[in-house]
């Protein structure tokens, strides 16, 4: 391997690592969701079946 | 220095793997001493205490010998990890807090050990932490010499690392010691430009301690350092060079991944610390003002911890600058939290700290020895507060 090609794929290499984790945070950001506090629920109540007559 | 007097006489460096005998007879006594002698501070203090240390989750009947002595706080959710794996589950005495908060390495090579010899977990944790701390010893004496090209100065950091204030941690079942290994194990790999192995290390130390991701600043000040700022810039000039600061978060992300599949949550670690621990975070200045006008105990610890952050000043020199970042950027990480626990036991995985001490008393007997008594006298002390259990070595 040239050293031309040995840098060429160092920083391919660097390169897909760094998008790969940009990607994975901006995933794990989106879907993400607490999971304490989505094992414990807040009932949802609703108003509409609660409104006096 | 040779042994023998024939042409073909062989260095004895080379029989210790580039460590002399002197060398190793210097570690491995600084280890054997200071092990000795605070295991034994611990089991007379527990003997003498009326008291005995309550075990919260009543696995077995606690005895002061070891390895109970150094099963203390933390080490209870190592021990969960390394027997029943991760859970959501959390305990009704601290609603919210469950094994997420702890990063998996540590606990995984306790089980492996435990699988491999037999031993029960609590034992392996200790045999896994004196090993690794053992281990670190070598190598930051490798890299305080060759920082400072003085051997005098790689001996008194690691006497001084050794019985340094709250260092029984490094034998307890915690992730301290192995994470000392890793830290100090990349910077030497990365000193002698084995970039891809110093990357993989670092990633390891990522997935062992929330700070080990904290490692890219030291790579990438170091290349600062060597090259200076326009020549870092130029990253196709040798880009092996960069590996180590892209690989090292790959640990990270790695944990993130797991508690993703396992709890569709990445960011478990944080949710349950919130919860559990509430264990939340405010700017570190605030936070040093909270924690010095609060109780005695918050003001104790964030004093030491600003003793600490003040003896990391040794290192503001031009060859050792990116340690002092390195330092400083980590006490920014521990004054954030909003809970003065344990601000002493995560300074002192800060190693170089040590080195810039070391650097600058070396070769002055009497401030060195005073030092080194007063580390022992807090050492002790300390050990003893652990022993029994006291909420204020956590």
């Amino acid at each position: 391997m040239t050293p031309q090609i040995r840098t060429i794929v160092v920083l391919a290499v660097e390169a897909g690592l760094l998008v790969a984790m940009v990607v994975c945070y901006l995933y794990f950001v989106r879907t993400s969701r607490d999971f304490i506090a989505a094992a414990d629920p807040i009932p949802a109540i609703s108003i509409l079946h609660n409104r006096p007559r | 220095m040779t042994v023998g007097s024939g042409v073909a006489s062989v260095p004895v460096r080379a029989r210790f793997g580039g460590f002399t005998a002197s060398d190793v007879a210097t570690i491995a006594g600084c280890f054997v001493v200071s092990r000795v002698l605070l295991t034994v501070i611990g089991i007379v203090v527990l003997n003498a205490h009326t008291v005995p240390f309550h075990n919260p989750m009543q696995t077995h009947p606690f005895e002061p010998s070891v390895p109970d002595l150094y099963v203390r706080w933390d080490s209870f959710w190592y021990v969960e990890i390394a027997r029943h794996g991760y859970s959501v589950l959390s305990t009704w005495v601290q609603p919210g807090a469950t094994a997420y908060a702890f990063y998996p390495v540590y606990p995984a090579l306790m089980w492996a050990v435990s699988i491999a010899s037999g031993l029960s977990v609590e034992t392996s944790g200790v045999v896994v932490s004196n090993v690794a701390f053992l281990a670190a010893l070598f190598v930051i004496f490798r890299l305080a010499e060759r920082w400072s090209g003085d051997k005098a100065v790689a001996g008194l950091c690691v006497a001084l690392l050794s019985f340094a204030p709250e260092s029984f941690i490094f034998s307890a079942v915690y992730t301290e010691s192995l994470f000392l290994l890793l830290a100090s194990g990349a910077m030497l790999l990365h000193e002698r430009q084995q970039n891809a192995l110093a990357g993989l290390v670092a990633a390891i130390a990522a997935a062992s301690r929330s700070n080990g991701v904290l490692l890219v600043v030291y790579f990438g000040l170091t290349v600062v350092r060597e090259r200076g700022l326009v020549g870092a810039l130029r990253i196709w000039q040798q880009p092996e060079r960069y590996l180590p600061i892209v690989m090292t978060p790959l640990g990270l992300f790695a944990f993130w991944w797991f508690a993703m599949l396992t709890t569709g949550d990445a960011f478990a670690q944080k949710s349950t610390v919130a919860h559990g621990w509430h264990w939340v975070t405010d700017l570190p200045w605030n936070n040093i003002v909270r924690h010095l006008t609060g109780n005695l105990r918050s003001s104790l610890l964030m004093g030491l911890s600003l003793a600490a952050f003040t003896a990391s000043l040794t290192l503001l020199r031009r060859d050792s600058w990116p340690l002092f970042v390195y330092c400083l950027v980590n006490f920014l990480l521990f004054w954030s939290g909003t809970l003065p626990n344990s601000l002493l036991r995560y300074a002192i995985v800060l190693f170089p700290i040590f080195f810039g001490l070391s650097r600058m008393l070396a070769h002055r007997i009497v401030p060195a020895t005073l030092m080194l008594l007063l580390f022992v006298a807090l050492d002790a002390l300390l050990m003893g507060l652990w022993a029994i259990g006291s909420p204020f070595v956590l």
